[in-house]
C-alpha cells in the first residue's frame, strides 16, 4: 500500500520506516532490527576510497564500517556479530559478492567451527610474554582503531594484529606486569622486537585464515566489500 | 524572445559561453530552455526556421564534405513527451525527461524524477530531491536509477544527430558533452561578427536590445542585407 503525503518530512518518514532489515546475531543469538544503508552513508566512502595512500585508505575504511555497524546496532556487540551485521547490511543491499551469495554465507553460518589459538608464551631475551588472543567486541576493536592515527603501514599492523590481543602478561628476571589497556598495548607494540611481533603475528594470521573461512570474505581489508554495492 | 526558437539574443549568449568555455552557464542556458526534449526540438525549430534543408560541414576519418541535411536526416527520433508512474516500496515515483542543468550526470539524470508521491520537483529543489534519495536505502536507489536509465534515457540514446545516408551515422548519447555539442550546429557565428551586426542594425535601423529577442541571427542577416542594399542603392543615386 502506498502511503501518500506530498509533504518532504513525511515523505522522508516513509522511507525512514520502511528501511530496517533483521539481522540474526550469531553469537548472542539475537536478532535485532537495523537501518538500512542508504546512499548517503555509502557515499561517504567515495572520499576514503579516492585517497591516494592504501594504509590511509584500510584505516579509514574501517573506522567507517565500525561507525556504521555501531549507530546501527546502539550497543556493543562481540566481533562475529559485528562481522555478522556488517555481511548482512551489505547483503540486504546487494547479495551477490565476487561470485558468492553472501545471503548463503549468513544462513549456513557455523560459528562453533571457529577454533582459535587462545594463548601463547613467548620468550625473548629472558623475557616471558604471555599472551592471550581474544576476538574484541565492537567498543574495544574501535578504540583500536582510533589509536591509529597515522597511514605508517607500521600503525596498520597494529590495528590486524593487536585487535585479537586480550593482554600479555610480562615477565622478566625481577618485574611481572600485566598490560590489557589499548594505550599500554600500543606502548608495548612500539616496544616490542620485530622477533617478538612476528610470532605473535604467525598466530593473528591464522585466526584472520579462521575467520575468512567461515565468512568467505575480509571485510577489514576488501574495501570493494561496501564500495562495490 | 521567440516560442521554442532560439533569438538573437539567445545566440548570443551562447556565443559568449563558448568563447570562455563557461560550461556552467551553457547548462544554465539549456536548463532554462526546459527538459531535454524541449531543449533538442528548440535547436531543431531553429536550424529549419523557415528553411527545408540546412548544410553542416561533415568531417570522418575518410570524409569531409558540406552536407544537406533535410528534417528527416538532422535531429531526429525525438522520442515524444511521456510521464511514467513508478509505485516501489510505498513511494509512488512519477518520472519523465531530464533537464540538462548540472556538471555532475547524475544530477541530470536525478531530474527524470518529477515527483515522489505528490510532492513535485524541478531544477530549483534539486537540494530536498537529493535529501529524499540520499536516504533511500542503496538497492532501492539503485532499482530507481536502473529504472531511469531503462526507460528514459535508452529512449534518448535512439536519437539520431545526423544521418548522411553515405554510412555516416551520429548517434546522440545523453551526456553532457553531447548535449553542448548539439548547440555547435546552431551557434555558427563568432561572437564579434553577432556583436558588429548588433551595433550596425540597433545604429542604423533602429533596433533596440529587446528586438533582437524576437528575431533570429538570419532574418537579422537578412535585414543587415536588405541594409546594405538600401545603403549602396542610395550612395548610387
Amino acid at each position: 500500500m502506498t502511503e501518500n503525503s506530498n509533504n518532504l518530512s513525511d515523505i522522508i518518514k516513509i522511507i525512514q520506516n520502511n528501511n530496517n532489515i533483521e539481522v540474526k546475531l550469531p553469537q548472542s543469538k539475537e536478532t535485532i532490527s537495523v537501518k538500512r544503508l542508504n546512499l548517503k552513508s555509502i557515499s561517504e566512502l567515495s572520499p576514503i576510497i579516492s585517497q591516494g595512500d592504501s594504509n590511509k585508505i584500510i584505516i579509514d575504511y574501517n573506522k567507517f564500517l565500525i561507525k556504521n555497524v555501531k549507530s546501527r546496532v546502539n550497543r556493543d556487540i562481540s566481533y562475529l556479530d559485528y562481522y555478522t551485521t556488517a555481511i548482512t547490511l551489505r547483503s540486504a543491499e546487494n547479495s551477490t559478492y565476487k561470485d558468492m551469495n553472501l545471503k548463503e554465507i549468513i544462513n549456513n553460518l557455523n560459528i562453533d567451527s571457529l577454533k582459535h589459538k587462545t594463548e601463547e608464551t613467548i620468550i625473548e631475551d629472558n623475557i616471558t610474554f604471555h599472551i592471550k588472543f581474544e576476538l574484541p567486541n565492537i567498543d574495544r576493536l574501535q578504540g583500536i582503531i582510533n589509536k591509529v592515527n597515522t597511514s605508517e603501514s607500521s600503525d596498520l599492523l597494529f590495528f590486524s594484529v593487536f585487535k585479537y590481543i586480550k593482554q600479555i602478561e610480562i615477565i622478566s628476571k625481577d618485574s611481572k606486569s600485566l598490560v590489557n589497556s589499548i594505550g599500554d598495548l600500543k606502548t608495548i607494540y612500539d616496544i616490542i622486537s620485530y622477533k617478538v611481533l612476528n610470532k605473535i603475528s604467525i598466530i593473528t594470521s591464522s585466526i584472520e585464515k579462521e575467520l575468512y573461512s567461515l565468512f568467505k570474505v575480509n571485510i577489514e581489508t576488501d574495501t570493494s566489500f561496501l564500495y562495490s554495492i | 524572445m521567440i516560442s521554442s526558437l532560439l533569438s538573437f539574443n539567445d545566440i548570443e549568449e551562447i556565443a559568449s559561453y563558448i568563447e570562455t568555455k563557461d560550461e556552467i552557464n551553457l547548462l544554465k542556458f539549456i536548463s532554462n530552455k526546459g527538459d531535454i526534449i524541449d531543449f533538442l526540438h528548440t535547436i531543431r525549430n531553429t536550424i529549419y526556421y523557415q528553411k527545408p534543408t540546412v548544410s553542416f560541414k561533415i568531417k570522418s576519418e575518410n570524409f569531409s564534405a558540406d552536407m544537406v541535411f533535410d528534417k528527416s536526416q538532422f535531429l531526429y527520433n525525438i522520442p515524444n513527451k511521456e510521464f511514467l508512474s513508478l509505485n516501489y516500496n510505498k513511494l509512488i515515483f512519477n518520472f519523465s525527461y531530464p533537464t540538462v542543468h548540472s556538471i555532475n550526470p547524475l544530477d541530470n539524470i536525478l531530474t527524470c524524477i518529477k515527483s515522489i508521491n505528490n510532492k513535485q520537483f524541478n531544477i530549483n529543489q534539486m537540494q530536498e530531491l537529493k535529501e529524499i534519495v540520499g536516504i533511500l536505502p542503496v538497492k532501492d536507489y539503485n532499482y530507481i536509477i536502473d529504472y531511469i536509465k531503462k526507460n528514459i534515457i535508452s529512449k534518448l540514446n535512439t536519437i539520431s544527430i545526423f544521418d548522411t545516408k553515405r554510412d555516416i551515422k551520429t548517434k546522440f548519447t545523453f551526456n553532457n558533452e553531447d548535449v553542448i555539442n548539439i548547440l555547435f550546429f546552431v551557434c555558427k557565428y563568432s561572437l564579434s561578427y553577432l556583436q558588429q551586426l548588433k551595433v550596425i542594425l540597433m545604429k542604423e535601423s533602429n533596433f533596440t536590445y529587446t528586438d533582437f529577442d524576437r528575431i533570429t541571427v538570419e532574418q537579422s542577416i537578412n535585414y543587415y542585407k536588405v541594409l546594405k542594399e538600401m545603403t549602396n542603392d542610395r550612395e548610387q543615386q
